[in-house]
């Protein structure tokens, strides 16, 4: 993969990993935060990249581990997180709606918020999903299931012209 | 609008939350880390290299590993190992270092076999917890000795690897002094940001006069999909000499843990001139099996029941299922249990544990272990002695206080098996939560001929247990699936009828 092509790459890619990641943590600053890191990373291993079926996936699934990697270090070790990428980026304004959507999403069990997002998010068919997760596509489509109904259980009980606590800082 | 698919499309649609930044600043970064990768490659080579000249500091890069196997005296994980003729040693040679023959080779990985050999070598670069070598900690004499899984052999790649490094101090109290030291490096991992601790076991009895193994994970530098890389740390101090193993890899969430124990307490007897104790180096565990004690005088895999028979635990979804591991550190098979089990005196034994996750939480618990005694007089006195254990409940292996809430009944004729006696309890303790989570334990012993089979069985639930169906409890619930008796029983039966197969 030569620049032209991470370029590329990058542009078609960035803001729905992104706003994929987004989706799965809740935090939209830390998603893009983590997202540039897993960018940087395949930049780094770009030879490898060549190889990989699909980049955005594993760019996705990077990103995603050092969310949870970064979340963990600050709830259990009380250390800092790290700041690879260094400098804060300035994030958009998020719609409203949208903000409520992630908070509810944030509200499901990981394994649900994961399925729901890859396959309704990063549109991704149900097999699909389950080769990157790692189980059978039986118990995705039993999470996806589960997880709309708890969803639609939780936008139903959202007050009109708010959003849900929680979600983005 | 509360239809959660229009809201999903519309926000796939908008993708929001993406930030201003450029492809070209992603390429700064990616540089930078391969700076660093390489950088970290260039200084390991040179430590190797100043090994000659003098003491260096551990530097290391590379897979993770998680170890831990059965302890040899301390715990139900294995039975006692007599001390074998220790002999001092007089000056630590290649003779001192482990072997192929003292190393547990894990399922599904083949056999360690020794790679290289290095004199004068106190650093482990494999480790990436500790920071200091030997030498620089005292040791007069330092070797390190790396192994492979062995070439060529189905998921020999994917074992990772194992090396040991042994040192010789001035005395027995500078010794145990830097593994003390080396065991809380191992633990804490100062050399890794994020590392997290996994679990601890300590290693003791025989010659060793302190040990212990530390297990960490960290997420990778160079990620590879699904996995975390996990080091195993053995520090063991004996007589005058130290020995750091680590056994490293990378792995999945799931994977069980390895074995490093056995390993670690061979090769702490052969650092000291003693016969090492454990069993060869074939896998004790292999399979779904015994991975807690090796199998002797009669008992084997066969006398464990296959996990994968085990009924669903349907009231919580799990990825994984009835999922064998290694508990770190190691539980005792009854929650009521006073003593560990080899206090019972039996001759051999092997045991097995299961466990069953939700994506947040364990949720059951099976522990199997079956004991075979010298003769039916002392069978009979271990099973009046755990009786004891299930009516009383002194426990003091889990760290908390089981309440027993059902005295131990007859359940003799409801095993398929036909034991010449067997009973069940029901006791509770707190779950980890300190909310209203309560594990509800069911503990049975089952007595033939010279053998006990004992099962702990626990499902997390609360404040009221699973469900049993009876529509008149207080504590009935209609929206859980009534099979919590049948899952105690269908368990019980499979492990007694595995336990004493060979005897029927």
């Amino acid at each position: 993969m030569d620049e032209d092509e991470f370029d590329a790459f990058y542009n078609a890619s960035y803001r729905r990993v992104c706003a994929q990641v987004y989706a799965m943590i809740g935090d939209s600053d830390e998603a893009a935060e983590c997202v540039q890191e897993a960018f940087a990373r395949a930049w780094a291993h770009r030879r490898k990249m060549s190889s990989v079926d699909y980049p955005e996936a594993w760019v996705r699934t990077t990103a995603y581990r050092l969310a949870v990697g970064r979340w963990r270090r600050k709830k259990y070790a009380g250390r800092a997180a790290d700041r690879a990428v260094g400098v804060r980026m300035e994030m958009p304004a998020v719609d409203e709606t949208h903000v409520a959507l992630v908070a509810a999403l944030k509200k499901l069990p990981e394994a649900q918020r994961q399925a729901i997002v890859l396959h309704h998010i990063a549109d991704l068919p149900v097999h699909q999903v389950a080769a990157e997760v790692g189980v059978p596509t039986g118990t995705i489509k039993a999470r996806l299931s589960r997880g709309r109904t708890a969803l639609a259980a939780l936008l139903a009980d959202e007050a009109p012209g708010t959003a849900l606590e929680g979600g983005v800082r | 609008m509360s239809d959660p698919i229009s809201r999903l499309d519309q926000f796939r649609a908008d993708a929001p939350g993406a930030p201003m930044s450029s492809a070209a600043e992603a390429r700064r970064r990616g540089d930078q880390i391969r700076r660093r990768r390489r950088a970290l490659v260039t200084a390991g080579a040179a430590a190797v290299a100043a090994v000659v000249a003098g003491p260096v500091v551990f530097l290391s890069t590379g897979l993770g590993d998680r170890g831990v196997d059965p302890a040899p005296a301390t715990s139900d994980s294995a039975f006692a190992s007599s001390p074998a003729d220790s002999a001092p040693a007089s000056g630590l040679t290649r003779a001192n270092l482990p072997t192929e023959d003292d190393l547990v080779a894990d399922d599904p990985y083949p056999a360690w076999t020794q790679e290289q050999t290095y004199d004068g070598e106190g650093t482990d670069t494999y480790n990436d917890c500790l920071t200091e070598s030997l030498g620089d900690l005292g040791a007069q004499t330092t070797f390190r000795r790396d192994f492979v899984a062995k070439p060529g052999e189905e998921m020999a790649d994917a074992a990772g690897t194992l090396n040991a490094v042994v040192g010789e101090f001035d005395s027995a109290d500078e010794a145990r002094k830097v593994s003390v030291e080396l065991s809380d490096a191992a633990i804490s991992c100062p050399g890794v940001d994020g590392a997290e601790l996994a679990g601890t076991l300590p290693v003791e009895g025989g010659v060793i006069s302190d040990g212990s193994i530390g297990v960490v994970t960290y997420q990778p530098d160079d990620p590879e999909m699904n996995a975390v890389w996990e080091v195993a740390t053995a520090v063991v101090s004996a007589d005058d000499r130290v020995l750091v193993m680590t056994r490293k890899r990378g792995v999945q969430d799931y994977v069980r843990p390895t074995t490093l124990q056995t390993s670690a307490v061979n090769a702490a007897y052969r650092m000291v001139g003693a016969t090492p104790p454990g069993e060869p180096s074939t896998d004790p565990s292999a399979g779904s099996t015994a991975t807690r004690s090796p199998a002797k005088d009669g008992l084997g895999a066969a006398n464990l029941v296959d996990g994968s028979t085990f009924p669903a635990l349907d009231r919580f979804e799990s990825a994984l299922g009835w999922n064998q591991y290694t508990p770190t550190p190691d539980v005792p098979t009854l929650a009521c249990q006073k003593e560990w089990l080899s206090s019972l005196g039996a001759t051999a034994k092997v045991a097995s544990d299961y466990r069953w996750d939700t994506d947040r939480a364990m949720v059951g618990q099976v522990h199997v272990a079956v004991l075979e005694f010298a003769d039916e007089d002392a069978a009979g006195a271990a099973y009046n002695e755990v009786m004891e254990w299930m009516e009383v409940c002194p426990a003091n292996k889990l760290g908390v206080d089981p309440t027993v809430t059902e005295l131990p009944i007859d359940v003799s004729t409801d095993l398929d098996a036909g034991p010449k006696r067997a009973a069940r309890s029901h006791a509770t303790y707190p779950g980890a939560d300190g909310g209203d989570s309560t594990w509800f334990e069911t503990e049975l012993v089952a007595e033939y001929q010279t053998r006990l089979v004992l099962v702990g069985y626990g499902e997390l639930a609360g404040p009221c247990p699973p469900s049993t169906g009876d529509k008149n409890d207080p504590c009935y619930q209609p929206d859980q699936p009534d099979s919590w008796p049948g899952r105690i029983l269908a368990i019980e039966k499979a492990a007694v009828t595995a336990g004493i197969s060979d005897l029927r």
